[in-house]
């Protein structure tokens, strides 16, 4: 591999020495997240965790919507991307991790603290939750995205140091309001817990519609670390695949959006006390639930 | 759970519910739980159980009656669970656990909720709301 060559056509946009010291780690590497992965590779970031679930393996029914192909039919999907970055950027580290992020906090914190950016990839709520815990925790810049129901269109954010975070935008998207209920995702039915669910599979370029998206939102956080002009006003990116009345006015419309921290966010909100008042009282609520429990 | 989440759960929980004195207990494996009583006309009670599990706040609260209750109870999971939501929901919707807002206080009232329903459907044999819990 000659690197000067390889980034030869990139150089003039993206200096690769920037992008080497980058670590992401990218968690989830279904549809969305491998598209992700690649397009990192492609910048030249220098280091790429790909975390997926253990025994987390490529079946018939992903790849037509996934970078992998029928060679990798079986095999893990982390192991299988990364053969798969490495056909285009060989000078890219790649580590794949198997485990189950909401089970293993402890080892995810680890993984985060060590990280320029996470890519938030997957698809359900307590997993993004956690993810989004331990980012802010550690002060690391989150990218997250979603793709709605059938592939209509998606959403990204990002969660910075100080700005809104993911549970922020959460509460603020779906109690706010601000969504028409008739474009919410339906709630299960609770009269009928065996019934099928009601939602839509979205199509390969769907998909990849918004994790480019996610992609360039990662890309333009990093080069924001070395550029002082505003890489873009707003924490999240909504993006319409197709036209939905009440949501997305034509196809490939975008709106980009602020939604503000809630002070009151009990995952990123102060709470109004310091860390020692907050240690005292805690300490002092747990002595009396020892005392008062066994 | 962190210093700070303990200390915004347990000044939600006082702020709400103090008047059913809810006592917040840790087992031997050091899980904290709450423990209070639920009252409802005619002098019926029942006590519950708010069970912290260890992936919270992501991972929503159990509700635990803690006294037998009739076989063919309904929205009730094994362990004397109170259902309150649908264990494999997953996706983000108004109703779902938000675990920037919620606390186990809101527990109280979902449990309140289902013990009111729990009155009627013993008197009528038929649970009076279509699911357990509403936002």
């Amino acid at each position: 591999m000659n690197r000067d060559e390889l980034f030869k056509r990139t150089r003039a946009i993206l200096k690769p020495e920037v992008a080497q010291q980058q670590v992401w780690a990218i968690i989830g590497v279904g549809s969305g997240g491998a598209r992700v992965a690649e397009e990192a590779a492609r910048f030249g970031v220098g280091t790429i965790i790909l975390i997926d679930r253990p025994d987390e393996c490529l079946e018939e029914h992903n790849i037509i919507r996934h970078v992998l192909g029928y060679k990798d039919l079986g095999r893990p999907k982390g192991e299988a991307l990364r053969d798969h970055i490495l056909n285009s950027n060989p000078g890219c580290e790649i580590e794949v991790i198997s485990m189950d992020v909401v089970k293993d906090r402890d080892r995810l914190a680890t993984i985060i603290r060590r990280c320029t950016q996470v890519h938030c990839c997957v698809d359900n709520e307590p997993a993004k939750n956690v993810i989004n815990e331990e980012a802010v925790a550690a002060g690391v810049t989150l990218v997250f995205a979603g793709v709605f129901d059938g592939g209509c269109g998606g959403e990204v954010g990002r969660v910075v140091d100080g700005g809104a975070c993911y549970a922020c935008m959460a509460a603020f998207l779906n109690r706010s309001g601000r969504f028409d209920e008739s474009q919410a995702p339906q709630t299960f039915d609770y009269t009928n817990p065996d019934g099928i669910e009601n939602s839509t599979a979205a199509l390969n370029l769907d998909i990849a519609q918004i994790a480019l998206i996610q992609a360039r939102v990662g890309l333009l956080t990093m080069l924001g670390r070395h550029d002082s002009a505003p890489d873009f006003k707003g924490n999240y990116v909504l993006f319409g695949n197709r036209r939905v009345e009440g949501l997305f006015p034509r196809m490939l419309s975008s709106d980009i959006w602020e939604i503000p921290r809630d002070p009151c966010c009990l995952i990123c909100g102060a709470g109004g006390m310091t860390e020692a008042q907050i240690n005292a009282a805690a300490e002092d609520i747990l002595a009396k639930a020892v005392c008062s429990g066994n | 759970m962190d210093s700070k989440r303990l200390v915004l759960e347990h000044a939600a929980m006082m702020e709400r519910w103090s008047a059913l004195e809810p006592r917040l207990r840790s087992d031997a494996s050091g899980q904290l739980h709450w423990e209070l009583t639920l009252h409802a006309e005619g002098g019926n009670r029942l006590p519950i159980k708010i069970v912290y599990p260890s992936g919270y706040p992501s991972d929503a609260p159990d509700i635990v009656a803690l006294t037998s209750l009739p076989s063919g109870t309904p929205h009730l999971l094994p362990g004397n669970r109170i259902c309150w939501r649908h264990p494999s929901e997953s996706k983000r919707n108004r109703n779902i656990w938000c675990p920037s807002k919620d606390t186990a206080a809101l527990c109280v009232g979902v449990a309140q909720r289902w013990f009111y329903a729990f009155l009627v459907w013993l008197s009528t044999s038929k649970w009076p709301v279509p699911d357990a819990v509403s936002n």
